[in-house]
């Protein structure tokens, strides 16, 4: 009918004219959440077209003018920027409130009972986990593969989330029976979020070692790529050793916290089975720093075992 | 001499200048500042003359009842790994333990399937020799040879472990013994399973035969400590509630029991896995020792280092 394509025409013709008009000014304070912008961009007669004089919305809601008219194509795919702006500071907000409570979950094991067993935090604080280990373990695969080149460092620095987190994935039903069977009878979330806790400890003393590692990388010589993979292997351990202290301390808060006992072999047999694992994989996974006078690919043929490359390694240094 | 040579005790020290000492005021003050209320009175010591006990929680415990498996699967392997205290009050009250042990018998068998299912896997993820159609009959047969291997270890076991149990100790009813077997078998197979994924990915990322085969060996052996750790735990409490004397060293002689009827039925069962070299084989003729041939890998696998370098 011409009069209902005359009528589409017309929303289509809405949507770019509504978002000009609606077009917020570029700078917006995130620390202001009143909604006030400087007067830097514009002196004296500009008036700033602001949709929402009260400020920034404090969760994201679905803008209300626009459930009148129902355009096609659907505007949920068009925002005005100040939802944008909400949402920003709000995730902000709460990356920073799940930041602080999970350093001093690391700084204070000892009372991150509560924490594990979920009344602090609510299950958003797990993915948050996830990305912060990610991106510490990345720092520090950058590091180890800018040895041979930039492109074998941005490799490295996408394999490293990768092998912890397989790691924990392939011991986790190991530890969740065992913990059943022998230490504090958690559920399956509150087993998670206390692995990823023990993960996120061994990824901030690992991180923590980034720059010195990254400096050893890039002040090191062709010949030094022995001396090089020994650094890692000793850094991986004292990473381990040191973030094993505060894991045995999450793990005892968390059992005090429900009042059920642990037995020191569950917090052992977990050390275990994780490190013979995560070895198995760092090898699965390799290379991770890349000799210089070999061309760098992604991963070598599987063959051997780690003990014996890192035997081999020695006998050469 | 005794006045002026004593320590000052704490409520006597002076804090005030003149009697820091050569230290000095910024020092530490050693056995602590001057006590403003007095140390707290010690808890009182029972008059039987045990050692006094640590404060109990203010939150009570919820009273035990009798277990009640959920329907499904996983749901009812995840009760028993959560509610232990639910099954040892069951075995006390001695109800309901023919649906449970009907429960927890589909439990074992479950879990044992899964498990024999990824050691038939480790010849199709790792490449060998045979044919296709093998490596996939070879998962089936796996797959009904370790629940078979669980039961008939459970069938010999059961009857010595009555036997012994009356005689020496708690003397439970036939249908409680089974029922505690079984609960200890389920707790078993699903540690065992539980170690499927670890085992999976060692069989996709390494080459050497006898090294899973060792792996093999001692998740086997972890689990069976496990659930018979499980059943003494049970056959001890249910002895401590009914008030009859607990067995100790018969306990260690269950445990070798077990380990030696397993382990010669592993034998007898044979092949689980299938060695690199030899054809497929549903069964091998009966030759050689479980402890040979796991003493012969061990020999192979720590050998290896010292020839390839």
């Amino acid at each position: 009918m011409a009069n209902d394509e005359q009528r589409n025409a017309e929303r289509v013709l809405f949507l770019p004219v509504g978002w000009a008009l609606a077009h917020q000014p570029l700078m917006v304070s995130y620390a202001d959440p009143s909604g006030k912008t400087p007067r830097a961009m514009g002196q004296g007669r500009t008036r700033w077209a602001k949709a929402e004089p009260d400020g920034p919305r404090p969760i994201l809601q679905f803008p209300r003018r626009f459930l009148e008219v129902r355009p096609f194509p659907p505007l949920r795919f068009f925002r005005l920027r100040s939802d944008f702006v909400c949402v920003q500071y709000h995730c902000m907000e709460t990356i920073s409130r799940y930041a602080s409570i999970w350093w001093n979950a690391l700084v204070h094991p000892e009372q991150s009972g509560r924490l594990v067993i979920g009344t602090e935090a609510g299950a958003r604080f797990d993915w948050f986990i996830l990305a912060a280990s990610a991106v510490l373990y990345a720092f520090y695969g950058l590091s180890m593969g800018l040895f041979h080149s930039f492109a074998s460092g941005l490799v490295s620095c996408v394999k490293m989330p990768f092998l912890f987190l397989l790691s924990l994935a392939v011991c986790f039903y190991p530890l969740y029976v065992l913990n059943c069977v022998l230490g504090p009878r958690l559920s399956v979330r509150q087993t998670v979020r206390l692995l990823l806790v023990a993960i996120s400890a061994n990824a901030a003393a690992l991180g923590s070692y980034g720059p010195v590692s990254l400096f050893f990388t890039l002040t090191a010589f062709d010949k030094d790529y022995h001396f090089l993979i020994i650094m890692h292997v000793v850094v991986f351990g004292f990473a381990g050793i040191a973030s094993l202290f505060v894991i045995a301390l999450a793990f005892r808060a968390a059992a005090a916290e429900l009042r059920k006992p642990l037995r020191p072999v569950f917090i052992i047999a977990w050390g275990l089975l994780y490190a013979f694992v995560g070895t198995q994989m760092s090898w699965v996974l390799r290379p991770w720093v890349g000799c210089k006078g070999v061309p760098y690919t992604f991963f070598r043929t599987v063959g051997g075992s780690f003990i014996e490359a890192v035997w081999r390694v020695m006998h050469n240094f | 001499m005794t006045d002026q040579t004593r320590t000052p005790k704490p409520e006597e020290r002076d804090n005030s200048q003149s009697n820091q000492g050569p230290s000095g005021p910024g020092a530490p003050v050693f056995g602590g500042p001057a006590r403003e209320t007095p140390p707290p009175i010690p808890p009182p010591i029972p008059p039987d003359g045990s050692p006094p006990r640590r404060p109990q929680p203010a939150v009570e415990e919820p009273p035990v009842c009798e277990a009640e498996f959920p329907k499904g699967f996983w749901k009812s392997a995840d009760y028993l790994l959560h509610h232990p205290n639910e099954v040892l009050e069951s075995l006390h009250r001695d109800k309901g333990l023919v649906e449970m042990s009907k429960t927890l018998l589909v439990i074992t068998l479950g879990m044992a399937v899964i498990y024999g299912a990824v050691m038939g896997a480790t010849n199709l993820l790792q490449g060998s020799t045979m044919a296709a159609h093998e490596k996939l009959l070879m998962i089936v047969i796996t797959a009904i040879k370790v629940p078979v291997l669980f039961l008939l270890t459970l069938f010999i076991v059961l009857w010595p472990i009555y036997v012994s149990n009356a005689f020496m100790g708690a003397r439970h009813s036939f249908r409680v013994v089974v029922a505690e077997m079984l609960a200890a078998m389920a707790v078993t197979s699903t540690t065992l399973a539980s170690m499927a994924t670890v085992i999976f990915f060692f069989a996709l990322t390494s080459e050497t035969y006898d090294f899973i085969k060792l792996l093999h060996v001692l998740f086997f052996a972890y689990a069976g400590v496990v659930g018979l750790t499980s059943l003494i735990q049970y056959v001890r409490e249910l002895g401590y509630r009914a008030r009859r004397a607990t067995p100790r060293f018969l306990f260690f002689i269950w445990l070798l029991l077990y380990a030696f009827v397993g382990t010669q039925m592993a034998w007898v069962m044979r092949p689980f896995v299938g060695s690199p070299g030899e054809k497929f084989q549903v069964f091998r003729p009966r030759q050689g020792n479980f402890y040979e041939s796991v003493f012969k890998s061990l020999g192979k696998v720590l050998e290896e280092k010292p020839e390839k370098k």
